[in-house]
């Protein structure tokens, strides 16, 4: 059997020489300067919640409250009145009949 | 006595019922229309929004621990569930009820609010909402059972002398439940916003006929409280009977009798 031909088979079985402790980290870590880099420069703490605004302000977990609700109500109350004095309030307002 | 002269006028109780316009915009294009949007289209356009806008944001984002939000709408969905299971069986139509259930308690929940316009208390609104479910449910019926819908009009065991003034009997029943469907909709958003005009324009009078008066009637607002309450209480429970009947009907259309 040729030499080569064992090789070819054994290099199935071994993984192909990438990086060693020599080859990464020679001269003390210089090659992972960068990489050091990035992950010291990205956000630190738990994950910030996904939704903001009014979701998380009245409505999730222990900020639930009725104040939404209330808006709406005071929201259509103003409408409401809006509406009905200029289609007919503002009319009666000097002139009783 | 010096009366407050301004506010002398009483406008009629059932004023508050009119489709009136906002915007128009008409047009000499396809003949010629005329496109209007009425306080009707703009009340639907803003229960639309409040449904839509209060499931997105009461939703719990899949979290374990449900917010007070979200439990609310959870357990309306609970029993609206436990609702169509026991009433028809099939969840297929759980959505449907589901919408129409907040889609008319909304609307006469917005419409308890002073000023508001209730789009239920519109025939167009109500009597079009029960035909239209009473029209699809014929087309289901129909098309679960095709020819033979029409047993539903003969009861079992009928004798046969009997069946032409049966199915006509059967027959106008079941078209009422078009109307008595909306009608009782209708009919009862209707009442309570007349009394509620008709008994806030009285207290607003008394309350503005002196102090003694003043002190006086606030007997009969006390009882005026009690009334709107009840009107809550009325659109909750018309908002349930609805959609129970609606359950019952579709549950009729596949199961005949």
């Amino acid at each position: 059997m040729q030499p080569s031909l064992v090789r070819r088979q054994l290099g199935n079985l071994i993984p192909p020489k990438i990086a060693t402790p020599k080859l990464v980290s020679a001269s003390s870590g210089e090659g992972l300067a960068p990489l050091v880099n990035f992950y010291s420069r990205l956000p630190k703490g738990p994950a910030p919640s996904q939704v903001g605004g009014i979701k998380a302000k009245y409505f999730n977990g222990k900020n639930a409250s009725a104040a939404p609700a209330v808006w709406v109500i005071l929201g259509l109350f103003t409408l409401g009145y809006t509406i009905d004095y200029q289609m007919h309030l503002k009319h009666h307002k000097n002139h009783p009949h | 006595m010096l009366l407050n002269n301004t506010n002398l006028f009483i406008n009629s109780p059932l004023e508050q019922f009119e489709v009136t316009n906002l915007l128009s915009f008409n047009a000499p294009l396809f003949g010629y229309i005329s496109f209007t949007i009425t306080n009707l289209a703009l009340y639907t356009a803003i229960i639309f929004s409040v449904i839509v806008g209060l499931h997105f944001l009461g939703n719990n984002d899949t979290k374990l621990l449900p917010s007070k939000w979200s439990i609310l709408f959870e357990s309306f969905f609970a029993s609206i569930n436990s609702m169509v299971r026991e009433q028809i069986g099939r969840e297929i139509y759980l959505p449907f009820i589901y919408s129409l259930f907040f889609f008319i308690l909304v609307s006469n929940l917005v419409g308890n609010i002073p000023y508001s316009f209730t789009i239920t208390t519109s025939v167009i609104v109500s009597i079009g909402l029960s035909f239209t479910i009473l029209i699809g449910v014929t087309i289901l019926g129909l098309y679960i059972h095709k020819i033979h819908f029409f047993s539903f009009f003969i009861p079992a065991g009928t004798p046969l002398a009997l069946v032409p003034l049966l199915v006509l009997i059967e027959l106008i029943s079941y078209l009422a439940r078009a109307f008595s469907l909306g009608i009782r909709l209708f009919a009862n958003v209707v009442a309570g916003h007349t009394l509620l005009k008709i008994l806030s324009t009285f207290l607003f009078k008394m309350f503005s006929g002196g102090l003694i008066i003043f002190i006086l009637t606030l007997l009969p607002f006390a009882l005026f409280l009690a009334i709107t309450g009840l009107e809550l209480a009325v659109s909750f429970i018309q908002a349930y009977v609805f959609v129970l009947l609606v359950c019952s009907y579709i549950k009729d259309a596949i199961e005949l009798h």
